[in-house]
């Protein structure tokens, strides 16, 4: 089963700082959420004392980059009933009748952000309401702006021309550069605007194909040309060569891209085998990290021929998907360079690989109840209970993270798995145990999946995936040495197994971390003050902090004690 | 000629590299599309304009050409056929040759036809932009902006909304590529700040109670102190407003675009006090799949569901909250398996804070009973298409396999057009009502009795092709219209065609019967449906029965 998109829920009790690593992003969206969505929740009253005093919460709302006031900003205090107003024109706001109590309060204005940077549009704070009760400000930051134009060599216009602001982000441990929000066109005189922007650096992209279809004059009377189908700001054709932009809160960006025209050549061809399915996709191009770039102009699911636009030259990617009567995916995807016009393509739809997955326990004693309860959703919206499986198996792909294939049970049999439909292409392998134990092997024939990565071939054969799972876990003391070791997060690298994604763990106020359940070897261990920026799932990013590792060597059923000397991300 | 087509056509085609036209096979006799593309008010040549043609059997198989700095274009080699011609050029509309909504003039080639010396009028677009703003002068961000626009379609001369847009962060909107004509505006939004009463819910133990239903606030202790809540200041909503800024739909400013005009049209919402209502449904089982909307009549009709917050608050029983004052439509729906439903509609009179008037549903059940010639030839598609003449708001159903067909809940009153759907060669040979007026193919339905439509349908429409002359010789781009007898109350039956630069035209699809076939030069702007538009030209008009599967050949005189 395919489980597209990071929307993946996933509960599990106990060991929560070990879960913690998969639910970096999803915890703290949710939690944002949560507050917002049941505000009766987050009324932490010790209503005890003195029930019929009231007393009054004050305050202001003022700009987070001037320190000016923000008039007409909503502030809202979420009790049993909320309360709720505008702030005045120099950003004042006052709340009688408010009994004793801890409460969370809001503000929120169009075009202003939680200054936290968090991704929230609107800052909650906790305030204690009592006779101590001070004014209180709530800041707020502005948005930023990037705004801009799209014209071609002679200075005319491009109307109809794709913008997308990305972002580049630290996606499941890996950095990816994603688009912030919805792509927008330009308008008829070219122009585009994209506000609701966070302060951050982005890179804006255009592509401008579609637009080449739409308008006219543009193309030269003889020779096929058409406009990149990417180009990063200011002219790059790839983000490696981009300029970004660096905003700072309500800064304004202003991105102006001239485009030429490329040659461009024709694609076309046949997909065999396409009546058989149910469902065929239409064939989309897409660039290196499989981003989609063209669909096809012409497309008939029934005889399977396509025929693209003319398309710019370059190396991209065809991808077709298919399902059969049974669910099955079936995927054509094949790397095209096009230089020359390729007007007769063939292709055929491959049935996905299905890939056995057996797990193996070596217990020494009884199993433990499960760790899980709750299941997997993929935006398929089928949930995967976990309870059923002895662990979870994840296939993701080395280009990308939005699209991952999962090990499903075949039967009542919590071992016997399989992942079926695999589309072609390299693969990470991620094991979770869902009982008490630790990942001990990942092997596909005679390729180690700890340290290699799986590859698919198209319509191939992959032999079974065969993961060993064992209780005999090790345990690992740290102690973070520096300055303010309260917040450091620690990463422990195994040797062994580079591709699975580390244990991220939290320490008390005096830098001390105990874990277990650690399969026994050689661990590298790293304590970073802040993860920002930090591509823990990454290990060539990791290696450059190597000289700042602390190593240990974990035992079975024994404990070691490893000292790691924080590392200031800031530095 | 019919551009069932031309946008996807010149859309896509022209901005494909200009090819070279193929060769016909070497001894056949070649001709020539040329002529110049000028601008349609100032007769100037226009340079670099992008001129697509395509055989009218194969559209797909398409050519383009620039014209050149005196604006002429060539297409040459060509098989004698018929072409459909399309231009396009920046600050000028995309169009078919000589268009007329949406028909336009085919080119014809051959023997003893001028192709050589088209004049191709280009008009120049407009724009309509604006800012949305609120009472304290700032920009509204996504607020919903639709425009609609007054035009001759159908027949008569009916408002249809033509595009909608969004307001950015700013709060402006913009919708480019207009033709000229009479415009409205009109904007939906929901004050960013807007604050709803917690809905009450309903405790099962006090339902019982008589004349209503008792009231706590979640998560509050029954019996508790009953707050008495004064409303928010904050529980506002902008009513549906049009230009320049009224709420009354027939207040509205029409915008009246000229040809080339760039037309600036900001809009001021002013928050009034929400109001909130309450739904019970008569049915409950399916409320877990339903929720609860309220809609508002629109200019064209057709009705737009407002940014209302809906709540369950007892089983069968809807909060709805965030209203402004007016005059709506509510609905709960459901859904589930695939299908949508409304299990219930009824018109509701919102007045200021928290007052509720509640009309009871007006709605008719209607039925239909289907007999088709030759039995068992009915697609699994075929479906019953009532179209209210008033709102153009369309109610279909399709035939069960048994042959019959509800209109569930039922339909408000009104004048429909009946007419059958996807129904491949098939037409209503006869239709009876019982419960409602039947004139033509107008169904007048008054009261609440319920109707019931008995409908025969049968196999074959026939075609009417022909030329359009004036004093023997063909004309090109005249109106050509079949037209029934007792036009107002059959409007269904009407077929349409332009002719094309050979004079010639063809009407498919046409329902067997008695017609009267006209040929008007400037019949464009006809209000054809209205009775008497078309009186003055019914004398000199061809008469022609269509039989089944019948094809026709009539030449017919131009007025």
């Amino acid at each position: 089963m395919i489980a597209l998109g990071m929307g993946l829920g996933y509960f599990k009790r106990g060991r929560a700082s070990f879960m913690l690593r998969y639910l970096y992003f999803m915890a703290l969206i949710s939690l944002g959420l949560a507050v917002s969505a049941q505000p009766g929740m987050a009324t932490q009253s010790t209503n005890s004392a003195d029930p019929g005093v009231l007393y009054k919460l004050e305050g202001r709302v003022i700009n987070a980059e001037t320190g000016r006031p923000l008039p007409r900003a909503l502030v809202e205090v979420y009790m049993e009933r909320k309360l709720a107003m505008l702030t005045g024109p120099e950003g004042e706001f006052a709340f009688d009748k408010i009994p004793k109590g801890t409460y969370m309060v809001r503000a929120q204005k169009p075009g202003f952000f939680d200054p936290s940077g968090r991704g929230q549009q609107s800052p909650l704070a906790t305030v204690e309401i009592g006779p101590q009760t001070g004014k209180i400000a709530l800041k707020l930051a502005p948005e930023c702006v990037i705004s801009g134009a799209v014209v071609n060599d002679e200075g005319e216009s491009i109307e109809g021309a794709v913008i997308d602001v990305l972002i580049s982000s630290i996606v499941e441990g890996r950095r990816q550069v994603v688009p912030v929000r919805n792509s927008v066109r330009t308008d008829e005189d070219g122009n585009f605007r994209i506000a609701g922007l966070q302060s951050g650096k982005y890179f804006v992209s255009v592509k401008a194909g579609p637009a080449s279809r739409r308008l006219l004059g543009e193309l030269a009377k003889n020779r096929a040309e058409a406009y990149p189908a990417i180009v990063y700001f200011p002219s790059a054709g790839d983000l490696a060569s981009a300029t970004a932009f660096d905003l700072a809160p309500g800064q304004h960006g202003e991105a102006r891209f001239a485009l030429s025209l490329v040659p461009a050549f024709k694609l076309a061809g046949m997909v065999a085998g396409t009546a058989g399915y149910k469902q065929v996709s239409n064939p989309v191009i897409m660039d290196a990290t499989e981003r989609p770039l063209f669909g096809a102009s012409r497309w008939d699911g029934q005889t399977g021929a396509f025929e693209f636009p003319a398309l710019p030259s370059g190396t991209y990617t065809l991808r077709v998907y298919a399902m059969a009567e049974d669910n099955h995916p079936s995927w054509v995807r094949q790397s095209i360079t096009l230089n020359r016009d390729i007007p007769s393509l063939n292709l055929a739809l491959q049935p996905g690989a299905t890939i056995p997955v057996s797990v193996r326990t070596e217990l020494n004693s009884k199993p433990l109840p499960s760790n899980c309860y709750g299941g997997f959703i993929g935006i398929d919206g089928k949930a995967l209970d976990c309870s059923k499986v002895s662990a979870m198996v994840m296939l993701s792909p080395a280009e990308m993270s939005h699209m991952k294939f999962r090990a499903e049970a075949e039967s009542d049999d919590p071992s016997a798995m399989a992942v079926r439909g695999v589309m072609p292409g390299r693969y990470r392998v991620e094991v979770m145990p869902m009982i008490s134990a630790y990942v001990r092997s990942v092997r596909c024939g005679g390729v180690d999946l700890l340290r290699e990565e799986l590859i698919v071939p198209a319509g191939g054969n992959v032999p079974p995936i065969e993961v060993i799972l064992r209780d005999d876990g090790a345990t690992v003391k740290v102690h973070v040495q520096g300055e303010s070791p309260e917040h450091a997060r620690i990463l422990l690298l195994p040797d062994f197994a580079p591709y699975q994604r580390p244990p991220m763990l939290d320490v008390s106020s005096a830098g001390d971390r105990e874990y277990g359940g650690l399969a026994p070897g050689e661990y590298k261990v790293l304590a970073f003050d802040s993860m920002e920026g930090i591509e823990y799932g990454n290990p060539e990013f990791l290696a450059k902090y190597s000289s700042k590792a602390a190593r240990v060597t974990l035992s079975a059923h024994a404990t070691s004690n490893v000292t790691v000397e924080l590392v200031h991300t800031g530095e | 000629m019919f551009l069932r087509t031309i946008f996807f056509f010149c859309l896509v085609t022209l901005g494909m590299p200009a090819q070279r036209v193929n060769s016909t096979s070497p001894g056949a006799e070649s001709f020539q599309i040329a002529g110049s593309v000028i601008d349609a008010a100032t007769s100037q040549p226009l340079a670099d304009a992008r001129v697509a043609i395509a055989p009218v059997s194969k559209r797909d198989a398409y050519t383009v050409a620039l014209t050149g700095a005196d604006g002429r274009f060539t297409f040459s080699n060509l098989s004698p056929g018929k072409y459909t011609l399309a231009a396009q050029h920046r600050g000028y509309l995309t169009q078919g040759f000589n268009q007329h909504g949406q028909f336009a003039t085919s080119i014809a080639t051959g023997p003893g036809l001028d192709s050589s010396n088209l004049v191709f009028r280009m008009t120049t677009e407009s724009a309509i932009s604006g800012t949305v703003l609120d009472d304290e002068g700032d920009g509204v961000r996504d607020a919903h902006v639709m425009l609609f626009q007054s035009t001759v379609a159908e027949g008569s001369r009916e408002t249809r909304q033509r595009a909608q847009a969004t307001t950015n962060d700013e709060g402006r909107y913009r919708f480019a590529h207009l033709p000229s004509g009479k415009y409205f505006v009109a904007v939906l939004a929901e004050p960013w700040y807007a604050q709803r009463p917690q809905p009450r819910i309903v405790t099962a133990q006090s339902s019982s109670t008589p004349g209503g239903l008792a009231e706590r606030a979640p998560g509050g202790e029954d019996n508790e102190t009953k707050v008495d809540e004064a409303p928010s200041p904050l529980d506002v909503a902008y009513p549906l407003t049009f230009y320049s800024g009224v709420t009354d739909a027939s207040a509205a400013t029409p915008i009246l675009l000229g040809k080339g005009e760039k037309v600036s049209a900001d809009i001021d919402l002013h928050p009034v006090p929400a109001g909130h209502i309450r739904l019970a449904i008569e049915s409950s089982e399916t409320l877990e799949h339903s929720y609860a909307v309220l809609e508002e009549r629109l200019l064209d009709g057709t009705r737009i569901t407002l940014p209302t917050r809906s709540t369950p608050v007892a089983p069968g029983v809807w909060e709805i909250s965030g209203i402004p004052p007016g005059h709506y439509t509510a609905k709960i729906n459901s859904w589930g398996n695939n299908n949508q439903q409304v299990l219930q509609q009824r018109e509701v009179d919102v007045a200021g804070s928290g007052v509720i008037e509640k009309s009871p549903a007006n709605l008719v059940p209607l039925s239909a009973a289907f007999r088709i010639e030759p039995p068992g030839s009915a697609p699994g598609q075929l479906a019953l298409q009532l179209r209210d003449k008033n709102s153009t708001q369309v109610f279909s159903e399709r035939v069960t396999g048994k042959g019959d067909i509800e209109f569930k809940p039922g339909v408000p009153p009104g004048n429909y057009e009946v007419s059958v759907q996807n129904g491949q060669d098939l037409f209503i040979q006869s239709i009876r009502a019982t419960g409602a007026r039947l004139t033509g193919r107008t169904l007048e339905i008054k009261g609440a009795a319920p109707v019931k439509v008995t409908v025969l349908v049968a196999q074959g429409m026939g075609e009417v092709t022909g030329v359009a002359l004036r004093e023997g010789k063909p004309v090109a781009g005249a109106m050509i219209a079949l037209v029934p007898p007792n036009p107002a109350n059959n409007r269904v039956l009407f077929r349409r065609d332009q002719s094309d630069s050979d004079g010639t035209f063809r009407l498919a699809d046409v329902v067997p019967g008695q017609y009267t076939l006209l040929a008007i030069e400037d019949g464009w702007d006809l209000e054809w449906a209205n009775p008497g538009a078309l009186k003055k030209f019914m004398a000199q008009g061809e008469a022609v029965t269509v039989e089944i599967k019948g094809k026709h050949s009539v030449k017919v005189k131009v007025q």
